[in-house]
């Protein structure tokens, strides 16, 4: 029998058979929709400092006029030093009181993709009083992730619809609880002390992320430790639909505190946790292992000329 | 499918999501049909498909996509179906055919038994990539990016499968008392 007579039958074959979808089978979708939460990618899903209403306000008109005319009192000034991921301690200087410069700073907030030759900010909000905004001015390739993190697309990407996206990012955060087992974090949230330390202790402790042993760091003089977590490796992992899925995990999501969850195993979280005038400030640079080295120090040269100051 | 309608949906429009299920909602049930061989299961995957869809829809990057990205939820569902059918099943004893059909030609009865009883020892992934090719008419580079495994994947699965089938069609002999399916 023929190739082309065996296509044919085939073909005829697959002709008969059911076409319509009954409608209560539709019918039971739409009913469940309400009750099934849409999943998001870990970037997607990252804490959205706007969430204060205040916040909102101060971000859309800094948005429509595309410049908040901001004082950086630091920008011309030498950085202070980063430590390396070796537990090799640094001193830094203090920032200087020198008269401030005046530069145009946009927010981050609504900005796909970022412009090299601007500066930009976040306003994290306020946690007892204080609040936080961080200038930088990105290196080429970057884009924004609401107004919380920045990443740099993985070029890979481009030949799958659903591929990894990130191939490096980092994201400005402020926890105040944490997950003590980021798999089964359900009923697993625990509310952290005030200070570095507090993290730093829980965050060690989570169960399988391979903590290294934190190391004094300074960044923009601001003092704090830096430590790396890690996704399991071997935790089962399934791409439904794109990064992010822990079917062993609840949701299916593998989760370090509330609004951070991860993209897949192996991730690599380089923590910078600082103390910004009693404000727990977390600097949360994140890559995978198959990385290329000059990506993951260029996230590190975009930590050491932050500028941090409180509000 | 209308770029549009995804786009809302993704950020969570749930009456947009479902003028995207009843647009697709045949078109998948069709499909599972034909790869399972079996209504019941084929309205469990085809529900289960459209749920995961909702589900997973904020993080199809491209909505140009969805048709491709859909198809893929579908042939999971349908792996997950199946699975569960092979717990639980019965073994089937096939009716031997009548061998005057045997020169019916194309559409006979013998073809279809013979065809159904080769179509059913293929793995769903088998399956999947003749039902993409000879029901939707996809090209394997198309297959393959909907299924999210390489062309030549594809084009293997598509050539042992279509293999099986004309075994099938040659075989000289009618199925007998111990052979099962299901």
């Amino acid at each position: 029998m023929s190739s082309e007579r065996v296509t044919r039958i085939v073909r005829s074959w697959l002709e008969d058979g059911v076409d319509v979808l009954p409608d209560r089978v539709l019918d039971s979708v739409l009913e469940r929709l309400a009750t099934t939460p849409q999943r998001r990618h870990w970037w997607q899903a990252w804490r959205d400092p706007s969430v204060n209403a205040l916040l909102k306000i101060a971000l859309a008109g800094a948005a429509v006029l595309v410049v908040a005319v901001v004082a950086i009192a630091n920008l011309n000034q030498p950085r202070p030093e980063i430590g390396p991921a070796v537990p090799t301690p640094t001193v830094s200087p203090a920032p200087t009181d020198s008269p401030a410069p005046t530069v145009s700073a946009e927010p981050l907030a609504g900005q796909p993709s970022l412009d090299p030759a601007k500066t930009y900010f976040v306003m994290l909000p306020a946690v007892a009083g204080v609040g936080v905004d961080i200038f930088f001015s990105p290196p080429p390739g970057y884009a924004a992730v609401g107004s919380g993190a920045i990443y740099k697309p993985d070029p890979r990407a481009a030949s799958s619809p659903e591929g990894r996206l990130v191939l490096s990012a980092l994201g400005f955060d402020y926890p105040t609880q944490v997950y003590s087992d980021p798999c089964l974090w359900i009923s697993n949230v625990v509310d952290v002390g005030p200070t570095v330390d507090d993290l730093v202790t829980v965050l060690a402790a989570q169960p399988g992320r391979n903590a290294t042993a934190p190391v004094d760091v300074t960044v923009d003089g601001l003092a704090g430790k830096r430590l790396q977590l890690t996704v399991p490796a071997d935790i089962p992992f399934e791409s439904v639909g794109g990064e992010g899925n822990f079917p062993d995990c609840n949701l299916g999501e593998f989760r370090s505190w509330p609004g951070r969850h991860h993209g897949g195993p192996g991730q690599i979280d380089d923590l910078w946790i600082l103390d910004v005038d009693g404000y727990r400030l977390v600097l949360d640079a994140f890559y995978w292992p198959d990385t290329p080295a000059a990506d993951v120090t260029e996230l590190e040269a975009i930590i050491a000329a932050l500028d941090i100051r409180t509000r | 499918m209308d770029t549009e309608l995804v786009v809302r949906a993704q950020k969570g429009d749930r009456e947009a999501f479902a003028l995207v299920a009843v647009s697709i909602g045949h078109r998948l049930h069709a499909v599972a049909h034909r790869i399972l061989r079996d209504l019941d299961l084929a309205e469990d995957a085809t529900q289960q498909a459209l749920l995961s869809i909702w589900r997973d829809l904020p993080r199809l990057r491209d909505p140009a996509r969805f048709d491709a990205w859909s198809y893929r939820l579908l042939v999971r569902a349908c792996y997950a179906e199946g699975r569960s059918r092979r717990r639980w099943a019965p073994s089937l004893r096939l009716l031997p055919s009548d061998e005057s059909a045997a020169d019916e030609g194309l559409g006979s009865v013998f073809d279809r038994d013979q065809l159904e009883r080769g179509f059913r020892r293929l793995s769903i992934d088998h399956r999947a990539v003749v039902v993409m090719r000879h029901y939707l008419g996809m090209a394997p580079d198309e297959i393959a990016e909907a299924l999210g495994v390489p062309a030549g994947t594809v084009r293997s699965r598509l050539h042992h499968a279509m293999r099986g089938l004309r075994a099938a069609l040659e075989a000289d002999a009618r199925p007998t008392a111990r052979e099962v399916a299901g």
